[in-house]
Order: structure tokens, then sequence, then C-alpha cells
């Protein structure tokens, strides 16, 4: 029997490890907030491939974190709130090449703009809060 | 008792188009509805069905039991709880879905290698959720 995935299964896992791992971003163009989280987070031994706010002007605006180490951030990433959802890639299994995706999706169509921002601004403050709260690696090392 | 795929008892909730549980995953799912984890689709993964085959557990939301998994450093895990993607996926239940690729077409497995790599990754979700001490709730 072959189980059919999910309609949105795919959609999901659109991008493998490596290819967060390669790709060209710059924190330099994130936001003040979400560069100072980043910048947080590194200073705590946990690197970040990649990252964005969302945007409004997408169809499928999408903040997101993409973390390295994911093998020390699994004991905190639940203390985030439901806000966010989770994932964990593996790329061929190769465990060092694992990412953790800290991600929320917007439906447009649900917010304004401005209702849009307010929200945002509510999960950037969250993120913030929780990187400031969070042990670093070297903490958690056994 | 012999648990077959009409017998295991599935949240109503569960029961979309897609949704299926497979026969092979029946202990699997046994033990985790034991524990008051419900499953709302799992599939054992199958040779001969080419690229996408796969291991996949879609189970209840659970922080113990879900960081477990993630302990394994084993599999893939999707950890579904935003309004977002609940609403998105219209369903009312927090879940997180476990998956382990397992295409013979990337990793031009054999029969028996697949095989033998299927059982290791069973045996690993049989541990953690022998080791999981249950909802407490």
């Amino acid at each position: 029997m072959i189980i059919k995935t999910e309609k949105d299964g795919d959609r999901r896992i659109q991008k493998n490890a490596m290819e967060y791992i390669m790709s060209d971003f710059s924190v330099e163009n994130l936001g003040e907030k979400l560069k100072r989280i980043v910048f947080r987070l590194y200073d705590k031994g946990f690197h970040t491939w990649e990252a964005a706010e969302a945007n409004y002007e997408d169809d499928y605006p999408r903040l997101y974190i993409v973390l390295n180490d994911i093998f020390h951030l699994h004991y905190l990433v639940f203390e985030l709130s439901d806000e966010f959802d989770i994932q964990i890639t593996l790329q061929h299994d190769l465990k060092e090449d694992a990412v953790m995706i800290i991600e929320r999706n917007f439906n447009k169509d649900k917010y304004t703009k401005e209702e849009f921002d307010k929200k945002q601004e509510e999960l950037l403050e969250e993120l913030d809060i929780w990187s400031s709260s969070i042990l670093g690696k070297k903490e958690l090392e056994p | 008792m012999e648990i077959t795929q009409d017998s295991i008892p599935l949240q109503t909730d569960s029961l979309q188009d897609d949704y299926l549980i497979d026969p092979g995953m029946s202990d699997i799912i046994a033990k985790l509805e034991e524990k008051g984890i419900a499953v709302y689709f799992s599939c054992e993964g199958h040779y001969e069905a080419g690229p996408n085959t796969m291991i996949a557990l879609n189970f209840e939301y659970n922080e113990e039991l879900i960081t477990a998994f993630m302990d394994t450093e084993k599999f893939f895990v999707l950890v579904e709880r935003s309004p977002f993607i609940l609403d998105f996926l219209n369903i009312s239940h927090k879940r997180c879905i476990l998956i382990a690729m397992l295409s013979q077409d990337i990793y031009e497995y054999t029969e028996e290698e697949f095989e033998d790599i299927q059982k290791d990754y069973l045996d690993t979700i049989t541990t953690v959720i022998d080791d999981f001490e249950g909802e407490i709730n």
C-alpha cells in the first residue's frame, strides 16, 4: 500500500537542508529586531543559515529562522509558544547538515496591513524574549 | 489481539480523505494509543513504491515525545501547532509528523538493504515509544 501524502506535504519540505546552507542569505538585509535575534542566537552558539521577516506583499508571507545545531536546540524550542511551527530537516541522514526551522506563516486574507504588522511585531517580540532567555550551547553541553 | 487497519481506533477528525493507517505500523500505533497518544496516519515505507516512499507517523502533539524523537537525530520532524497551520489544514488538533525517507531510487538500496534500514527506523520508533511514560493528563 502506498500512502498519499497530504496535499501540502511537499510544500513544507520545499527546500532541503543543503539549499539553506548554500543560500546567499545576509543578516544585513534583516530588520533591526530580527537582526538582533540572529546575533543573540549566534552569541549563544547557534548559527542562523537563513531568516526573514514575513512580507505582506508576498502571496504566502512567512516569518522564519533556519538554525544549525538542532540537537541542542530541540531542548529549547518548546519554550516558544504555539504561535510557531517547528521543523527538523535532514539531508540524506547527515546529522551535521540538519537544520531546525522555526516559522510562522500568515494567511494574509485574514489581516489588514496594520493588523499584519502588529501581529508580526508581537511574534518578533516573542522571539526576542526567547533568544534572551534560553541557555547557550555551552551551558547545554554535558 | 491482532490489530488491523479496520480495528485501529481513530479520532473522528483523523478520517480525512487521504489519511491512511498502514497495517505494518500497527504495533507502534497500538503502543502509542495505549499511552494516550492518538495516531492520525502512518506508513511503513515500501520498496516497490519508488522514489517517494517513506516511513511516516502522524501523531497527537506531545512535547516530551516529540523531543525524544528529535533526540534520535534520525527523522524529519514537522511540528504543526500554529493558528495558521491548524486553519490551513482545517484541523483542530496540534500534531507532529515524523518522516524517514527511504527512497531506493535516491539511496540505491537493494531490497534487503531497504528492509534492514526500514527495520532500524521502526525499531528506533518503538524504543522511543517504549521509553515514553505516556500522557499524564
